[in-house]
């Protein structure tokens, strides 16, 4: 019997299809149980929505477990997952990504990155700057940041922990460089730093996790992170050096 | 019986410097080629004037005598005739007779009954055909007249003598074949079907026919060598068993030695004659003066034996056992192109049709290239010119290319068209000429026809790179439109970060309302609407939309990217969307959305990142917020899980930033 969610995956796929788009082939990702605050936001869209256990999440989905929360999923009712409390997590983030996949991603930045324009090669017409109204002071009227967003930055980064718990050292890596870059300045970054060092580690890019465990700001860490980081440098030049 | 010759012998030698050589079979390059190998005049370069005189110095008494005037001219590349007219081209025999009558007084009387027996040849024609650059073939033909005036006595009824002349005479023309052939190392061969067939015009009465010249048929072989640039050898032998040989010797640059000589009774290699000549090149005159020689004079001093005469059987007007030592002066003289050509174009390729909405782009990007061959004995530096006629304003050269002697190389060229181009309405054939000119030559050696194929201005050859020039953000009436829309959008929002999202997002809405998305995936496949007629026409497919909204938002100066996606799977079913800057750096991308799938974090010039929006235009008529979601949608599938941009599928091309 075909259930709305088995409905919606075979659109997705069908579509996929259409358009040609070479989509992984995600596992079932279904929500087994439900404790208190647990919202889901579908792809693209901006609002949390309440979901219920035995719903199916997308692949582009994301979960929101809230205060004195939790929940539980299954990767194609095999692997269970608990989430919890004040943890969001991507759908996308739980696969694991292959030691190529993972470089490429972490090169993603600096190969989106917008080129420095070479003119010598280019005809190029005249510089001209057309402004409209009235020119603005930029950061005189900057809008802080909505309420809640460093929150829910905090929860991703639990997500973050979550997926290293569960083997998704990639995602996990990447996910919380993502998180840093939005939020800079959010008081546990070298704590978080510290995790996509470990995770790079746990996924056999030494060199990646070896840059990454020495741009941790020592002043941010507790004397025995320190120790552990020294030793963890130390491990991995040895490892660099063999 | 005594003969008495006139002085007007002369012999297929009208080239001086084929005189000096003695062996030319191979090597015939001007307007005497009628004469020694019809496929020489290929050699032609332009137009060739030739004079010949010559003066039999064996002969006391004997001035120079104009020989001959031809032209010749180059054609079509390939081709060449000449023609020739030779008055000095004559054989006379005058062969006396005289009787002696007793008047009634008991006085003798002397009267003279001379025979004169002549022959002309002052008329040729030649054409030939270069069919490689290595092979060329020709055919000539000569007009031989021949004329006999005997005058004849007889005593009438009153006893009186009498005398009457009778003139008879016979014409034909004779024409020969050759073929010339070179090897690059420096070998050249050649090959004549002397007489090869006969157009007789009119013939001697029954009576006469001793007189006829007995024009036959036979067959010269030459070859020829060069054993540098300096020095060169050659050999004929034909089959009435004479054989020549001779070398020229280039003692500097414009001055050259010559000498030769020429055997009989092959292979007994009786020797005839020996020749002896210069040669002065100082373009565009050739001069060349030489003298020929023969070691047995007997009968070459203008009076021979009857008999000889009769032995000879008229064979030839040309070279004859009555042929007297002889010192011959030709001119050349080239009008036209005159230099030697140093360089040739074996092959043109054009590389791409010229799409003229990205003009600019092949003044940087060849459009074409050109095997050049070095066909000199010396290095060269070679340029190589293309020019479109009405497009250009002058050729577009390249810079100079080395070629060693008798290697190719092939040069690309470029192309700086001016905006005529963009008159182009629909898909045309234009004639392209690429030239090359090799130092030190000023003018060009070689030229090349090519066809340009020129696009529409409206067409795309589909590459995202290309499809940027379609996008014009200066355009007046863009920035009437951008400038109208945000003015009267008087933007509330004093929030400068948000500035550029706030104008994308009004530029979009306001475009939407103006312009409707048709899906014509006829047009979308090479076709392009400039954004100005996209506005104007109120309708355009994915590209022009996508194009539209780059262009309005250049002209506000927000930066835009092209987002290419051809997916592995089904190439045919590529697609292009655009993201622009919001110039919101990272950390404030909570701004625009707190969903990280909605936007994209790039880094700029200055090393700050900020955050883009990805925007699919085709959703145009449902506003600005779903064409940002689909578009982020897309992004989000094609990049962050599909990883299209690592496995090379998914191009994100920047548009410049500044317009």
């Amino acid at each position: 019997m075909l259930t709305t969610q088995h409905v919606k995956k075979n659109i997705i796929l069908i579509v996929a299809l259409i358009f040609g788009f070479t989509i992984n082939i995600f596992p079932e990702i279904k929500l087994l149980s439900v404790k208190g605050d647990v919202k889901v936001r579908r792809g693209v869209n901006e609002q949390w929505q309440l979901i219920k256990a035995g719903d199916i999440l997308n692949y582009d989905d994301a979960i929101f477990i809230g205060n004195k929360s939790a929940g539980t999923v299954s990767i194609n009712g095999q692997k269970k997952i608990a989430l919890p409390e004040k943890t969001i997590v991507e759908i996308s983030d739980l696969r694991f990504l292959s030691k190529e996949e993972l470089l490429l991603k972490l090169a993603m930045d600096r190969i989106i990155a917008v080129p420095q324009q070479d003119r010598r090669n280019e005809l190029m017409p005249a510089q001209t700057t057309i402004i409209h109204g009235e020119k603005k002071s930029e950061k005189s009227a900057a809008v802080p940041n909505a309420f809640g967003t460093v929150e829910n930055a905090l929860k991703m980064l639990n997500g973050a922990k979550l997926l290293f718990d569960n083997k998704f050292y990639g995602t996990c890596a990447l996910r919380v460089r993502e998180v840093l870059r939005i939020h800079p300045t959010i008081d546990t970054g070298a704590e978080y730093k510290l995790l996509t060092a470990n995770s790079l580690e746990k996924a056999e890019l030494y060199d990646e996790a070896l840059n990454e465990y020495v741009s941790i700001p020592l002043e941010n860490i507790s004397a025995k992170q320190k120790q552990t980081l020294q030793q963890n440098i130390e491990r991995l030049k040895n490892k660099s050096g063999d | 019986m005594i003969l008495f010759p006139n002085i007007l012998f002369t012999q297929y030698l009208s080239s001086s410097r084929g005189v000096g050589v003695a062996a030319f079979t191979a090597l015939s390059s001007d307007v005497s080629s009628v004469d020694w190998n019809p496929a020489g005049l290929t050699n032609i370069r332009e137009w060739e004037l030739n004079f010949s005189n010559f003066k039999s110095t064996s002969i006391a008494k004997s001035g120079f005598t104009f020989q001959s005037f031809g032209i010749g001219k180059k054609f079509f590349e390939k081709h060449a005739a000449a023609i020739r007219y030779s008055p000095g081209s004559n054989l006379e025999f005058v062969v006396p007779a005289a009787f002696s009558v007793y008047d009634t007084a008991g006085n003798i009387i002397i009267t003279k009954f001379d025979k004169r027996i002549s022959f002309k040849k002052n008329y040729s024609v030649g054409y030939a055909y270069n069919i490689l650059d290595e092979l060329s073939f020709g055919f000539s033909a000569r007009l031989f007249d021949s004329k006999v005036s005997d005058t004849k006595y007889f005593i009438d009824t009153n006893n009186v003598i009498q005398s009457q002349v009778s003139d008879y005479s016979a014409s034909s023309w004779a024409v020969d074949f050759g073929a010339q052939y070179k090897i690059n190392d420096g070998w050249y061969f050649g090959l004549v079907f002397k007489n090869l067939f006969k157009i007789n015009e009119e013939d001697f009465t029954e009576t006469m026919r001793n007189y006829q010249l007995n024009l036959t048929k036979s067959v010269c072989f030459g070859v020829a060598y060069s054993f540098s640039d300096r020095i060169i050898t050659s050999f004929d032998i034909d089959t009435k068993n004479k054989l020549r040989l001779g070398t020229e010797i280039s003692a500097f640059d414009l001055f050259k030695i010559r000498g030769g000589f020429y055997t009989t009774d092959f292979p007994k290699f009786s020797l005839e004659a020996a020749s002896i000549g210069f040669g002065i090149n100082y373009n565009p005159v050739q001069l060349s003066l030489s003298y020929l020689r023969f070691f047995e004079q007997t009968n070459r001093l203008g009076v021979s034996n009857i008999d000889i005469l009769n032995m000879s059987r008229y064979a030839d007007i040309d070279y004859t056992p009555f042929t007297p030592d002889r010192l011959s002066l030709s001119v050349s003289v080239n009008l036209g192109r005159t230099k030697d050509i140093l360089a040739r174009i074996e092959f043109v390729e054009m590389l791409s049709e010229v799409f003229p909405a990205s003009y600019q782009t092949y003044a940087f990007r060849p459009i074409g290239k050109a095997r050049v061959r070095n066909v000199s004995t010396k290095p060269i530096e070679a340029k190589v010119s293309f020019f479109v006629d009405d497009f250009m304003n002058e050729p577009t050269e390249t810079k100079p290319f080395r070629i060693n002697p008798d290697e190719t190389v092939e040069v690309p060229f470029l192309a700086v068209f001016n905006s005529s181009i963009n008159r182009v309405k629909k898909f045309s054939i234009y004639d392209g000429t690429v030239y090359v000119h090799a130092e030190p030559a000023a003018d060009y050696d070689d030229r090349y026809q090519t066809r340009v194929l020129v696009r529409g201005k409206n067409d795309w050859n589909g590459d995202v790179l290309l499809l940027r020039y379609f996008i014009t953000p200066n355009d007046p009436d863009i920035i009437k439109f951008s400038r109208k829309v945000l003015d009267k959008a008087k933007l509330e929002n004093e929030n400068g970060l948000l500035l550029k999202f706030e104008h994308a997002t009004t530029l979009f809405n306001e475009l939407s309302k103006h312009v409707q998305y048709i899906n014509d995936p006829k047009q979308t496949a090479d076709f392009v609407q400039y954004p100005a007629e996209t506005i104007s026409l109120r309708s355009g497919d994915c590209d022009d939309l996508t194009v539209c909204y780059a262009a309005l938002l250049g002209g506000v100066g927000i930066s835009s990217a092209l987002v290419d996606v051809i997916p592995p799977d089904d190439p045919t079913n590529s697609h292009i969307y655009l993201m622009f800057d919001t110039g919101i750096e990272a950390p404030d991308a909570n701004l625009i959305s707190e969903n990280s799938k909605r936007f994209v974090i790039r880094k700029n010039e200055k090393g700050i990142q900020t955050v883009w929006l990805p925007v699919e235009t085709t959703v145009l008529s449902k506003g600005f917020t779903e064409a940002w979601n689909t578009g982020a949608s897309y992004y989000f599938h094609d990049v962050i899980i599909n990883n299209g941009i690592g496995k090379g599928w998914v191009r994100i091309v920047d548009l410049p930033t500044s317009f």
